[in-house]
């Protein structure tokens, strides 16, 4: 059975109006790293969103571990998410008064038993992404690619089979954006998570194992890219 | 979510809340330390108006016309009274708890006295006195206080002078002006009591006016060491229509919430001799009035009908009347400062939408990592409570530090006056949780709308900006 399996998703905007997500069937077996391009307006991060159970207002049908994401309860996609997804997202998303590790932990918030050893997990998945040492900083002392790491380290620390990444070096310069980049194909290739990104930078087709294209909602390129 | 996951969240989270809610929380935390310091003063009020000048658990029943009895009592002729039967009846009535029946002085007397705690004897031109049950005041009185009539105990020895008697009895003449042949004979002095109110009265102004040490104090060391020179029959206005005035001596015992509020108060039997003696027989036989306990102070309504069927009517003391005062005071004091806790509440409502609005991200990201709506809503409200308890505490620390203040300056800066109070503010239990629960569930409440509109973020398009 694949990871993800998606029939005819349809997506309207939010106004009611144009197709965001326009009949887009897929599959993602475990273990691809995957990429999703498109230009702006393609429709690649409602995809992202479909496939996180963030956006559950679409037809057809998301299959998640072989659970239909629109027909779970809150609490049920809540659960789903937490056990199976790890996000990133362009803009970071960090609380930033919070120091590093607490932004780290803030998962464990919400898990329904505690974490055992977490600040020693955190301590892990901080190293784990080049950030040992620096769990007691703020966000705000650190650089774009380190606030991303950290942000991928949150990610991490339920050790979710896959990783959802929305433009994840939308906001960073080249060389940071490509060092974030092989991050993603170390926990691929080294610990066999599977990984979604999605972006519109071309360069990114180099690392993967596959490559999607949307246009205007709709899947218009699905093919396997040896890297 | 757990519960203690929740409570590690909050609290990591407190300081950037505290920050947004300042204005807010400053609001609450002074409408709670208004509102607290108002029924703290409030029942410091109630507990002196209510608690010693006018008790709520009594009553006293006088005849109709009693009103003037002192008058008649000084003029020395017989004042109206409260036969024995109705006594009795109102013993039986419901609600009534006890009668204790009072019995006032139908002669009149003057007395002088205190040169041993005053450095010099006061005197007093007329002196009211009653007599009342000992059981009514020695309740008030320190344990083993003897307030009993001392006749009986009396030697009676013949004496020319007090230091002749010893035994703490003082040499009695037979009449005033003292005449020479008549021998004296050595009697127990007649323990007295005084009411707080007089208490209050000399202490506040009489003491003052004449440069006199204050009596409460004498009084909490020492009951036993006033006495008092007291003239028989015989006072300013008058003298008694029967009997030989004579010098006798009192014995100041205690003070007591049930002694006559101006004047002395004797044990009943010693007013009753004395009547005989000194009026007639029906005086002695006749109740000036009776304090009627009530078995709750809502029992009230039917004592009052059984007073007004023995066709005797309740002394209005003003109890009603002040404690109505004291609540209309209270309400009018508490409803402004809850409006200010409400007013505040309002902007910590406000604040929580612009918060949420702000921290949208923030509430996508959550449900993004496994929070479920009800987990968001709970962390706003989880804020609001915090925001409340700390917001709150502030607000009755600061309100029992005003009234530490309030009562340092009452202690220092005014003059002593009847029924001045120890403390100004008491504050209960029930008045330090309940304004803390009012400023808590204020801020609680306001937070009921933001935590809905947090629950219904929609991740998806919370995400779609960043932090």
């Amino acid at each position: 059975m694949a990871l993800y399996e998606l029939k005819s998703v349809t997506r309207r905007f939010p106004d009611g109006g144009r197709l965001a997500l326009d009949g887009v069937s897929l599959t993602v077996e475990r273990g691809e790293f995957v990429a999703v391009l498109g230009t702006s307006g393609s429709g690649k991060s409602t995809l992202l969103h479909v496939m996180g159970a963030l956006d559950r207002d679409y037809t057809g049908e998301v299959l998640l571990d072989g659970h239909e994401l629109r027909g779970l309860t809150d609490t049920a996609a809540a659960a789903l998410r937490q056990r199976m997804l790890g996000f990133v997202f362009q803009g970071f998303h960090l609380v930033p008064d919070w120091r590093v590790r607490h932004n780290v932990a803030l998962p464990a918030s919400f898990a329904p038993a505690p974490i055992p050893d977490l600040t020693a997990r955190v301590d892990a998945v901080l190293d784990r992404v080049g950030l040992a040492g620096r769990g007691d900083d703020l966000p705000t002392a650190l650089s774009g690619g380190q606030r991303q790491r950290v942000a991928i380290a949150r990610a991490l620390l339920l050790k979710p089979p896959v990783l959802l990444c929305d433009e994840p070096t939308g906001s960073l310069d080249a060389d940071t954006g490509a060092s974030v980049l092989s991050l993603f194909q170390s926990l691929h290739r080294d610990e066999g998570y599977t990984v979604v990104v999605v972006t519109h930078e071309e360069r990114v087709t180099a690392i993967v194992q596959r490559v999607i294209r949307l246009e205007v909602g709709k899947l218009v390129d699905d093919r396997s890219n040896a890297p | 979510m757990r519960t203690a996951a929740l409570v590690e969240l909050v609290a990591r989270d407190l300081r950037r809340s505290l920050r947004s809610f300042s204005l807010a929380a400053l609001g609450i935390t002074v409408g709670v330390a208004t509102l607290a310091f108002f029924l703290a003063l409030s029942e410091a009020m109630r507990t002196v108006v209510l608690g010693r000048i006018f008790p709520l658990d009594q009553v006293e029943v006088i005849p109709p016309e009693s009103s003037v009895g002192t008058v008649f009592s000084m003029l020395g002729a017989r004042p109206p009274g409260v036969e024995a039967a109705q006594v009795d009846a109102l013993r039986r009535a419901p609600g009534v708890r006890a009668v204790l029946p009072r019995m006032r002085f139908a002669f009149p007397t003057s007395g002088r006295g205190g040169r041993a705690v005053f450095g010099r004897d006061v005197g007093a031109g007329e002196i009211p006195a009653d007599g009342v049950e000992p059981s009514l005041v020695l309740q008030d009185l320190p344990r083993g206080t003897d307030f009993s009539d001392p006749d009986a105990r009396s030697s009676r020895r013949p004496c020319a002078s007090t230091e002749q008697c010893g035994g703490g009895e003082f040499c009695v003449f037979p009449t005033i002006p003292r005449v020479n042949e008549a021998p004296g004979t050595c009697q127990l002095p007649i323990p007295v009591v005084i009411s707080p109110y007089l208490l209050e009265v000399f202490d506040g102004v009489i003491a003052p006016a004449h440069r006199l040490p204050r009596l409460g104090g004498v009084i909490a060391r020492s009951a036993q060491g006033l006495t008092l020179e007291w003239d028989l029959g015989r006072a300013g206005l008058g003298a008694a229509r029967q009997g030989t005035p004579r010098r006798v001596y009192a014995k100041l015992v205690g003070v007591s919430r049930h002694a006559m509020e101006l004047g002395l108060t004797v044990p009943l039997d010693v007013a009753r001799r004395l009547n005989r003696e000194y009026a007639d027989e029906g005086s002695a036989a006749v109740y000036s009035s009776v304090v009627v306990y009530l078995g709750e102070p809502s029992d009230l309504t039917r004592v009052s009908g059984a007073v007004r069927a023995q066709a005797l009517e309740i002394r209005t003391s003003g109890a009603e009347q002040m404690g109505l005062l004291v609540t209309a005071i209270t309400v009018i004091l508490a409803l402004a400062s809850g409006m200010t806790v409400l007013v505040a509440s309002l902007n910590i409502a406000h604040a929580f939408l612009a918060l949420i609005a702000e921290r949208r991200g923030e509430l996508g990201l959550m449900r993004a990592l496994g929070a479920t709506r009800r987990d968001v809503a709970a962390v706003v409200l989880a804020q609001a409570l915090a925001i409340g308890v700390i917001a709150s505490a502030a607000g009755l620390a600061l309100a029992r530090g005003a009234a530490l203040g309030a009562d340092h300056l009452a202690r220092t800066r005014l003059p002593a006056f009847p029924f001045k109070p120890d403390a100004w503010f008491v504050f209960t239990p029930g008045i330090v949780l309940g304004v803390a629960a009012f400023g808590v569930g204020a801020c609680v409440v306001s937070a009921l709308v933001p935590a809905a509109r947090a629950s219904r973020t929609e991740p998806a398009s919370a995400l779609s900006g960043g932090v």
